[in-house]
C-alpha cells in the first residue's frame, strides 16, 4: 500500500486547510482528520512490515533531484506513535479547548504540526529534512505562544530564535554537503560519505543544530519555560514528539547517513552529554514545584538516555548485539513518547479543575480524580522504567550494552537517574493519598480522562508486554 | 486396646482442655490422671505403639521403669486433682488454673511413656512451660519474681537439651527411637549437656536457684505434683538419655557422685537455715535429689551394679515423690485452715517416714538402695547414714516451723482436700508393705534416734539466723547488671543513629551552605528571568559543543 | 488449549482480573467486591491444586512470551514455585476475609481490594517465575503494588513510611536489576534449573560472579529485611493490619527470601556458591540479622513494631536454612518459609484484633486482654509458643532441621548459639506479652473500646482468620511427619535439588 504513504502526509494538510476554510467545523474535521491519518498510518505500518522498505516519489521524479519518501521499520514505528498521541491529544482538545475563537486558531496549527512530523519522518533526502524541520519547528512555536499570555509569548519567542539558530546550522551543514558530494538523497549518501573535512565540518554542524532543537543539556534551557506556559496537548506534543523529531535525525545522520564519519570519542561526548543530562534533569525535576515543569524536566532526562546509547552503538562489537541495542533505543523513545504524552494530558486536566498545577497543593485534586492520579502513575512508572513498561526494555538493553563493553559509568548513571526519577514521581504520587472522600465513579469527564488512561497504559502494558515486534520491524531499513 | 490407654496416658488431659471453663470442671479432671494408673495396673510391660504421623515419627511404650513412674505420679495427679477439685486455687482464674494444670499432667504423663528423644523433649517442654502458669497462678509480686527466675532456668536447660538431642539424632543418622542410644557411647560434650539440662530439673546444687521461691509461692496442689512428680522428671530423663554402660564413661559417673554428695549436704544445710516451711521443703527436695543423683553417678561409674542401682533409684524416686507430696498438700491445709491436732499427726508421721523411720518406705527405699551400691562404694553407704541423719534434723526443724507459724485460723477446710491427702496417706503406709511384703529391713534406727535427740537439743537452743544478706546482696548486683545490660543495648542501637546525626551536624556547619549555593547558582543558570545573562553563557556552551564535535571526528579520525 | 502452557498464567490471573475488574466498582458496591474477591481466591486455590498434583507426577507447567530478543517472559511452576504458589493463596483467602472484616466502613476500599489483588497476582508471578528477568518483573510489580497498600490510610505518617519503604524496595530492586543484567550478559538467560546452571562457567568468571550475588543479595536482602537493608520494615507497620500481615507474612518479605532461595539453588547450584565462598557471607549475614532484630524486638513497646522486629530476624533463618550446605538445612530454611508465614500472619491478625476492638496499640495496654478476648490470645500465644520454638507447633520443626543441618555441615560451632540466643531472646520478648495478656488484671477501661462484647469476642472477620492460621500452624508442627505436610513437601524440593 505505497499510497498509505502519501496519505499520512497529504491528509493532515488537507485538513488544516479544511479547518482553516471552515472554522465553525474546525473541531469535527480535525478529530476526523486525526482518525483517517491514524488508520493511514497503521496501513503503513503493517506495508512496511510485509513488505519491507517503501518509496514514494513525488511527481515522478526520481532520487537526486526530487523528493523522495521513504518509510522503513524506525520511521514506520515512529509514524505510528506520532499518529496515536496525536489522536489522543486531538479528541482530548475537543474537550479541552472549548471557546470556538481558540479553536479555530488551534486546529490549523495542530494538523499543520503533525503533517511537519509525519514529513520529517518520511524524508528521504537532506533538503527535505530541512523544510519539514523548518515547519515543525515554527508550527510547534506558534502553537507554544498560543493563549496569548506574556510569559508564553516570551517563551515562544526564545524557542524561535533557539530554533531558528538550530535550523540555520543544519541548512549550513546540508550545503557543505551538497557542495562536498554533489546529492541530497541520504540513501546514495550513506554509500557516498567518507570521513574528511567536509563529513567532518557537515556532521558537526548538523549535529550542534540538531541538539538544540533537542533540547540536550546544556542546551535544553529553553524547554522548561516552554512548557510551563503552554496548554496541554501542545505540551504533550512538543515534549513527546518535536524534541523525538530533531532526535530522530541526529539518529539517522549518525547511524545511517555518516556511519563511517562517527568516532568512538564522539559518540563518547553525546554520551557524555546524555549522561549529565539525566542527572540534571532529574536532580531538577525532583526540584520543582509545578508538575508541568516537573514533566518537562523530566523530558531532558529521558532524552539523555536516549543519547547513551550512542557509545553504546559504537563500541558493541557485533552487529546483533548492535540492533538489539538499537532495538531498546528504540523502545525507550516510543514509550517515553506515549508516557509523556499522557502525563502532559493529565496534568492538564489537574490544572483545569484547581487552576493551578503546584505540586504542593495537589492533594484535593488528585484524590478527586483516581482516574487522572492512576494515569500519571502509569506514565510515572513509565518514566522510572519499571517493569512492564516499555522503558524498562530499553533500560535492560542500555544497562546489558554498558556492561557488555566494559562501560560502568553509564550503569551508575542510569541507576542514579532512575533513583532520582523515582522520587521525582513517587513525591507526586504521595499526594494521592489522603483524607478526601473517594468519588463513586473513577472517571469524570470520559473525553479528557481516557486518552491520558490510554496512552499511559499503551506505554506501560502495550509496548512493555506486546514489544517483541519493535526489534523485527527495526531490521527492515534502508 | 493396650496401645489405646497408652495413648491416652496424655490425651485424655489434653481433651479435657476445651472443658477447662465449664461449672464443675475441678471435678472432671479426676478423670484425666486414670489412663496412667491402668496403663501402670494393667498394661503389660514391653507394650509399644508407633505414630510415623506425629511430629516427625513418635513412639510410646512401656517398661519397668515407665510403669513405676506412671504409678506414682498418676497417684499424685490424681490426689492433687482432688486437693484442687472444688476450687482451691480461688475461683477467680480457676479456669486458667485448670488449663495450665492439664497442660503440665499431659506434659509430665506423657514423656514417661514416651519411647523417643523428640517425643520425651516435647512432654518435658510442655511440663515445663505448664508449671510456670501454675506458678504465677497468685499473681502476686513474688509469685512473678519467682516465675520469672523458674522460667529463665528451665528454658536454658530446654535449650541445652536441645542441643543434645539435635547432637545426638545426628550421630545417629536422623534416628530418634530410645533404643539407637544404646549402640555407641555420647560425646563428652553431649553427657555435659544431658547432665546440665536435665540437673536444672533436679535442682542439682548451682542450678537450684528456681526452686526455693518457685515452691513457696505455688498453691498447695500444684506445688505438690510439682516438687513430687515433675522433678523426677530430670532423674527419668537420665535413665532414659544415658544407659549406663553403653553411653557416658565412667568418669562422667564419678562426677555425678561429687555433685549429688554435694546436693545432699548443700540442701540440708541450706533448709536447717530456712525459716520458711515451704522453703525447707525445698531444700530438703534439693537434698533428696542429691541422694539420686548419687546413686545415677554409681550406675555411671559401676556399670556392672546398675540394673540394680536403677531399680533402687526408681523406688527412692516413687517413695520421696509420695512423701513430698503428701508433706506439700498437708502443709497446704495448715496454711489454709489452721494446725488441727491430726493434721500435726500425720505431718509428724510423714518427717518420719521421710527420715527412714523403721516400716516405712523410707527405710526400705534407703535399704534397697544400700544393698544394690557396689562393694568399693562404702563410702557412700556411710554418706547415706549420715543424710538419714541430716534428714531427722530438717524434718524436726519444719515441724517446729509449722508449729510456730500455726494461724489461728479456723476455716472450714474443703471435705475433698482432706479426703485426698489422707489417701495419699494411706498409699504411704500402704507402699512398703505392697512392695516388700513382710520382709521390711529394721534398721536406720541408730541415725533415727540420734537426730531426733539432736533436733531436741537445737530445738531449745534454736536462735534466730539473720537471713542471709548475702544472697540479697547478690541478687541486687544481678539486677543491676541486668538493666545495665538493657541500656547499653539501648544505647548501641541508638549508636549509629547518633554517629550519622553528628556527622551530619558536622558536615552542616562546614560545608553545609556550598551544595547549596552550587546548586542555587546553577538553579539561576535555568531561571529564565534575567535572560541577559544566559544567553552568553548558552551560546558559548553551544559553541564549544560544536568545536567539540568536530575535534573528535578529526582526532580520532 | 492446552492446559500446560496456560495453567501459571491463568493462576496469576486468577487475582488479576477481579483486581482489575475492582478498580472500576463504584465505591458503595460492596457485596460485588466480596463476591469477586472470594471468586478469585476459591478459582485460585482450584487451580493451585490442580498444579500441585501435576508437580508431584512431574508434569510440565510452563507458559513463555518473548518480550524481547533474548528476553522471555516464562512462568514455570517447579516444587519450590508450588510451596510459595500454595502458602499465597491460602493465607491471601484468609487475609481477604480477614481485610473485609478490618475495613468495614472504611473509605477507599475498591482501590485497597484492586492493589490487593494486584499484590496477591505480583507475589504468585514471582512465585512462578523460570527465570531472573521474570523474576525481576515481578518484584518490582510487586513493591508497586504495594506502595499504595501502605499508604493507605493518607495520613502524613503512613504517606511517610510508605515513602521510605518506596526507597528502600526501589533501591534493593535497582541492585537486583543491575545484577541481573550483569548475569545475563556474562551467561545468557539464565532460567531456574534445579542445581543451577552457572558451575558450567569458566573460572575467570569467578571473581564476577561473585561480584554479581552479593549485588543480587542485597537486592533481595532488601525486601528479605537483611541487616542493614531491613530500616523499611518497622516503618511499613503504619499500614492496616491486614496489610501488615500480607507484607510480613506472605509477600514481600517472603518474596526476598524466596529470590535468596531460588538466586543460591537454581541460579548458581549450592555446591557452586559454596565452592565461591558466598554461603558462608551468606550465613554470617543471616545470623548477623537474627540476633540483631530479637535484640531490637526486646525494646519495643508498640505491638505491631515489636512483631516487625521479630519478622527481621525470623526471616532469616530461611537465609541460614540455605547458607547450610546440605539437603537437612535447606529443608530446614524452606519449611521455615511455611511455618514462618502461618505463625506471623496469625500474631498480626492477633494485634490487627487487639487494634481494631480495644484500641490497644503497644504492649503494656495488654494487661488482662485474655480475659475478654480469650480465642484471639490463644491463637496469639499458640503462634507466640511457636516462633519461640516450643514443639509440637511448626517453629520447632523448623529449629530442629536448621539445628540438625547445621550439625551435619560442620557449621554447628556458630549456627547452634545463635538459634539459641534467638529462641531465648524471642521468649524474652513474648512471654512477658503472653503474662500480661493471662496474668494481670485489666485497667478500668480499655484505651478505645470499638466493638464491644458480644455473644463473639469480636466481628467474626476478625476471629476466624486467627484461629484457622493458629490451627494450622499446630497441625503443620504437631503433623510434620504425616503426608502432604509442608515438611514433607520441603524434603520434596531438597530432595530434587541435590539429585537424590
Amino acid at each position: 500500500m505505497t499510497d498509505a504513504i502519501i496519505w499520512v502526509v497529504a491528509l493532515p494538510l488537507a485538513g488544516a486547510l479544511a479547518a482553516l476554510l471552515l472554522p465553525r467545523l474546525a473541531t469535527a474535521v480535525a478529530v476526523g482528520t486525526a482518525v483517517a491519518t491514524s488508520v493511514s498510518a497503521a496501513a503503513l505500518l503493517r506495508g512496511v512490515a510485509t513488505q519491507g522498505v517503501l518509496h514514494y516519489e513525488l511527481g515522478g521524479w526520481s532520487a537526486g533531484l526530487g523528493i523522495a519518501l521513504r518509510a522503513d521499520g524506525l520511521s514506520a514505528m515512529l509514524l505510528m506513535m506520532t499518529a496515536l498521541v496525536v489522536l489522543a491529544a486531538s479528541i482530548y482538545t475537543s474537550a479541552y479547548i472549548t471557546a470556538p475563537a481558540e479553536r479555530a486558531r488551534f486546529w490549523p496549527l495542530w494538523l499543520l504540526l503533525w503533517t511537519a512530523l509525519n514529513a520529517l519522518l518520511l524524508s528521504g533526502d537532506l533538503f527535505n529534512l530541512y523544510v519539514t524541520l523548518e515547519l515543525l519547528g515554527l508550527s510547534a512555536v506558534a502553537l507554544a505562544a498560543f493563549g496569548g499570555k506574556r510569559a508564553a509569548v516570551a517563551a515562544a519567542l526564545r524557542y524561535l530564535l533557539v530554533g531558528l539558530l538550530g535550523s540555520m546550522m543544519f541548512l549550513a551543514g546540508v550545503s557543505l554537503i551538497y557542495a562536498g558530494y554533489g546529492t541530497l538523497d541520504m540513501a546514495q549518501l550513506a554509500h557516498m560519505v567518507t570521513a574528511g573535512p567536509t563529513a567532518w565540518t557537515a556532521l558537526a554542524l548538523m549535529t550542534a543544530g540538531l541538539l538544540l532543537k533537542t533540547a540536550l543539556f546544556p542546551l535544553h534551557f529553553w524547554l522548561p519555560p516552554a512548557h510551563a506556559s503552554a496548554p496541554a496537548p501542545v505540551s504533550a506534543v512538543l515534549s513527546a514528539l518535536v524534541v523525538k523529531a530533531a532526535f530522530y535525525l541526529v539518529l539517522r545522520l549518525w547511524l545511517h547517513v555518516f556511519a563511517d564519519v562517527v568516532t568512538p570519542a564522539a559518540a563518547n561526548l553525546l554520551g557524555a552529554l546524555g549522561a549529565a543530562a539525566v542527572l540534571w534533569g532529574s536532580w531538577q525535576a525532583l526540584q520543582a514545584e509545578r508538575l508541568k515543569l516537573l514533566a518537562a524536566y523530566s523530558t531532558v532526562a529521558q532524552l539523555g538516555y536516549l543519547f547513551m546509547f550512542f557509545p553504546l552503538l559504537q563500541a558493541l562489537p557485533s552487529v546483533t548485539a548492535r540492533d538489539v541495542a538499537a532495538g531498546g533505543l528504540v523502545m525507550l523513545a516510543l514509550t517515553h513518547g506515549f508516557a509523556k504524552a499522557g502525563l502532559f494530558l493529565a496534568i492538564g486536566i489537574i490544572q483545569q479543575r484547581s487552576g493551578h498545577d503546584s505540586i504542593q497543593q495537589l492533594d484535593g485534586t488528585a484524590q478527586r480524580l483516581p482516574a487522572t492520579t492512576f494515569s500519571i502513575a502509569l506514565a510515572g512508572v513509565a518514566l522510572i522504567g519499571l517493569p512492564p513498561s516499555g522503558a524498562f526494555l530499553g533500560k535492560w538493553q542500555l544497562l546489558a550494552g554498558a556492561v557488555a563493553t566494559g562501560q560502568w559509568v553509564w550503569v551508575v548513571v542510569t541507576a542514579i537517574g532512575s533513583l532520582l526519577a523515582m522520587a521525582y514521581i513517587f513525591r507526586v504520587i504521595g499526594h494521592a493519598f489522603g483524607h478526601q472522600s473517594y468519588p463513586n465513579l473513577p472517571v469524570t469527564v470520559a473525553r479528557e480522562e481516557w486518552p491520558a488512561l490510554l496512552l499511559a497504559a499503551v506505554a506501560v502494558l502495550g509496548l512493555g508486554l506486546a514489544g517483541a515486534p519493535v526489534w523485527q520491524l527495526l531490521e527492515i531499513r534502508v | 486396646m493396650n496401645t489405646a490407654i497408652l495413648v491416652l496416658v496424655w490425651l485424655l488431659p489434653l481433651s479435657l482442655l476445651p472443658l477447662a471453663g465449664q461449672r464443675y470442671a475441678g471435678w472432671s479432671m479426676l478423670v484425666a490422671p486414670l489412663p496412667a494408673l491402668l496403663a501402670a495396673l494393667m498394661v503389660p510391660v514391653g507394650t509399644s505403639v508407633s505414630l510415623p504421623w506425629l511430629l516427625l515419627g513418635a513412639e510410646f511404650g512401656l517398661d519397668e521403669t515407665g510403669r513405676v513412674f506412671l504409678l506414682f505420679s498418676g497417684l499424685l495427679w490424681l490426689a492433687a486433682a482432688l486437693y484442687g477439685a472444688g476450687g482451691w486455687a480461688g475461683e477467680q482464674h480457676g479456669t486458667r488454673y485448670r488449663v495450665f494444670f492439664l497442660l503440665a499432667m499431659a506434659g509430665n504423663l506423657g514423656l514417661i511413656v514416651a519411647g523417643d528423644m523428640l517425643s520425651f523433649y516435647l512432654g518435658f517442654t510442655l511440663m515445663g512451660l505448664a508449671a510456670c502458669g501454675l506458678i504465677l497462678h497468685p499473681a502476686t509480686q513474688l509469685a512473678r519474681q519467682a516465675a520469672r527466675r523458674y522460667l529463665a532456668w528451665t528454658i536454658a536447660g530446654e535449650l541445652l537439651l536441645f542441643v543434645a538431642v539435635v547432637m545426638l539424632a545426628m550421630q545417629h543418622g536422623g534416628a530418634l527411637d530410645f533404643a539407637i542410644l544404646q549402640s555407641g557411647p555420647h560425646t563428652g560434650f553431649v553427657v555435659l549437656l544431658l547432665i546440665i539440662g536435665f540437673g536444672i530439673k533436679l535442682a542439682l546444687p548451682g542450678l537450684h536457684l528456681w526452686l526455693p521461691q518457685a515452691y513457696a509461692v505455688t498453691p498447695a496442689p500444684a506445688v505438690a505434683v510439682l516438687g513430687g512428680a515433675m522433678i523426677k522428671a530430670g532423674l527419668l530423663g537420665w535413665l532414659r538419655f544415658l544407659p549406663p554402660g553403653d553411653a557416658a564413661p565412667g568418669g562422667w559417673g564419678q562426677i555425678l557422685l561429687v555433685v549429688g554428695v554435694t546436693g545432699i549436704f548443700f540442701g540440708t544445710i541450706g533448709g536447717l537455715l530456712q525459716q520458711q516451711p515451704r522453703m525447707l521443703l525445698g531444700y530438703s527436695s534439693i537434698s533428696k535429689m542429691g541422694v539420686l543423683t548419687t546413686g545415677m553417678g554409681a550406675a555411671l561409674a559401676w556399670p556392672t551394679a546398675a540394673p540394680a542401682l536403677i531399680g533402687a533409684l526408681v523406688l527412692y524416686a516413687a517413695h520421696h515423690a509420695l512423701v513430698k507430696g503428701a508433706l506439700f498438700l498437708g502443709l497446704g491445709l495448715a496454711e489454709r485452715g489452721g494446725l488441727r491436732p491430726w493434721l500435726l499427726t500425720g505431718l509428724g508421721f510423714l518427717g518420719l517416714v521421710l527420715a527412714g523411720a523403721p516400716l516405712t518406705s523410707g527405710a526400705l527405699a534407703k535399704s534397697v538402695l544400700k544393698t544394690s551400691l557396689p562393694a568399693e562404694a562404702h563410702v557412700l553407704v556411710l554418706l547415706l547414714a549420715v543424710s538419714a541423719f541430716a534428714t531427722t534434723l530438717l524434718m524436726a526443724r519444719f515441724l517446729y516451723l509449722v508449729w510456730q507459724q500455726r494461724g489461728g485460723s479456723t476455716t472450714q477446710l474443703p471435705g475433698e482436700a482432706i479426703v485426698a491427702w489422707l489417701a495419699i496417706l494411706a498409699v504411704i503406709v500402704a507402699f512398703p508393705f505392697a512392695v516388700a511384703g513382710s520382709d521390711l529391713p529394721l534398721a536406720n534406727v541408730a541415725p533415727l534416734t540420734l537426730g531426733i535427740l539432736l533436733s531436741g537439743i537445737a530445738l531449745l537452743a534454736a536462735s534466730h539466723l539473720p537471713e542471709s544478706t548475702a544472697i540479697r546482696k547478690y541478687r541486687r548486683a544481678v539486677t543491676r547488671l541486668a538493666v545495665r545490660t538493657a541500656v547499653a543495648i539501648r544505647r548501641t542501637a541508638r549508636a549509629p543513629q547518633h554517629l550519622f546525626g553528628s556527622l551530619h551536624r558536622a558536615w552542616q556547619n562546614c560545608c553545609g551552605a556550598l551544595p547549596q549555593a552550587l546548586v542555587n547558582r546553577l538553579a539561576q543558570l535555568q531561571r529564565p528571568a534575567r535572560s541577559e545573562d544566559q544567553w552568553p553563557l548558552t551560546g558559548g556552551l553551544w559553541l564549544a559543543i560544536g568545536g567539540l564535535l568536530l575535534a573528535t571526528f578529526m582526532l580520532a579520525g | 488449549m492446552n492446559l500446560d502452557t496456560w495453567l501459571p498464567l491463568l493462576v496469576v490471573a486468577s487475582s488479576l482480573l477481579p483486581g482489575l475488574i475492582i478498580f472500576f466498582l463504584r465505591e458503595d458496591s460492596h457485596r460485588l467486591r466480596t463476591v469477586l474477591n472470594l471468586a478469585g481466591a476459591g478459582l485460585k486455590l482450584l487451580l493451585v491444586g490442580i498444579m500441585i498434583w501435576g508437580v508431584f507426577h512431574e508434569h510440565v507447567y510452563e507458559t513463555r512470551w518473548t518480550l524481547a530478543p533474548g528476553l522471555d517472559l516464562v512462568l514455570h511452576a517447579d516444587t519450590l514455585s508450588v510451596l510459595f504458589v500454595t502458602l499465597s493463596t491460602v493465607l491471601w483467602l484468609v487475609t481477604t476475609i480477614y481485610a473485609i472484616g478490618y475495613l468495614e466502613n472504611s473509605p477507599h476500599r475498591s482501590r485497597f481490594f484492586g492493589f490487593f489483588s494486584l499484590c496477591v497476582s505480583a507475589t504468585v508471578g514471582l512465585a512462578l517465575a523460570g527465570n531472573m528477568f521474570t523474576f525481576v518483573i515481578f518484584y518490582e510489580l510487586l513493591t508497586l503494588a504495594t506502595y499504595p497498600l501502605v499508604a493507605h490510610r493518607g495520613t502524613p505518617e503512613a504517606v511517610r513510611g510508605a515513602r521510605i519503604y518506596l526507597a528502600y524496595t526501589l533501591g534493593g530492586g535497582m541492585l537486583l536489576l543491575v545484577g541481573t543484567v550483569w548475569l545475563h550478559v556474562l551467561a545468557g538467560p539464565t532460567a531456574f534449573v534445579e542445581g543451577g546452571t552457572l558451575s558450567r562457567l569458566p573460572a575467570e568468571y569467578h571473581q564476577q560472579l561473585q561480584a554479581i550475588f552479593v549485588l543480587l543479595i542485597m537486592g533481595l536482602g532488601v525486601k528479605a529485611a537483611l541487616v542493614p537493608l531491613h530500616g523499611w520494615l518497622p516503618q511499613a507497620m503504619v499500614a492496616p493490619a491486614p496489610v501488615s500481615a500480607l507484607l510480613h507474612a506472605v509477600a514481600v518479605v517472603k518474596a526476598g527470601a524466596f529470590g535468596i532461595v531460588r538466586v543460591v539453588y537454581d541460579v548458581y547450584g549450592v555446591n557452586f556458591a559454596d565452592q565461591l565462598g558466598l554461603l558462608t557471607a551468606l550465613g554470617i549475614a543471616a545470623g548477623i540479622t537474627i540476633v540483631y532484630g530479637s535484640v531490637r524486638a526486646l525494646l519495643q513497646d508498640n505491638l505491631k513494631k515489636r512483631l516487625a522486629w521479630s519478622t527481621v530476624s525470623q526471616v532469616s533463618y530461611i537465609a541460614l536454612g540455605t547458607a547450610i550446605l546440605g539437603p537437612v538445612g535447606t529443608v530446614g530454611g524452606i519449611v521455615h518459609l511455611v511455618h514462618q508465614g502461618i505463625m506471623k500472619i496469625t500474631l498480626f491478625f492477633a494485634a490487627g484484633n487487639y487494634a481494631e476492638t480495644l484500641g490497644i496499640h503497644s504492649v503494656s495496654e495488654m494487661n488482662g486482654v485474655g480475659r475478654r478476648m480469650p480465642a484471639t490470645t490463644l491463637a496469639f500465644s499458640v503462634a507466640a509458643l511457636g516462633m519461640i520454638g516450643v514443639p509440637p507447633i511448626a517453629g520447632f520443626v523448623s529449629k530442629w532441621y536448621l539445628g540438625l543441618g547445621a550439625l551435619e555441615a560442620g557449621m554447628a560451632t556458630w549456627v547452634i548459639p545463635v538459634l539459641l540466643t534467638s529462641s531465648a531472646l524471642n521468649a524474652a520478648y513474648f512471654l512477658p506479652i503472653l503474662y500480661r495478656a493471662w496474668f494481670r488484671d485489666p485497667g478500668p477501661a480499655w484505651p478505645a473500646e470499638h466493638i464491644p462484647a458480644a455473644r463473639l469476642e469480636t466481628s467474626a472477620a476478625l476471629l476466624w482468620p486467627p484461629l484457622v492460621t493458629a490451627t494450622l500452624a499446630l497441625a503443620a508442627g504437631l503433623f510434620a511427619a504425616a503426608p502432604y505436610s509442608p515438611l514433607e513437601w520441603a524434603a520434596l524440593i531438597a530432595q530434587r535439588e541435590y539429585g537424590l
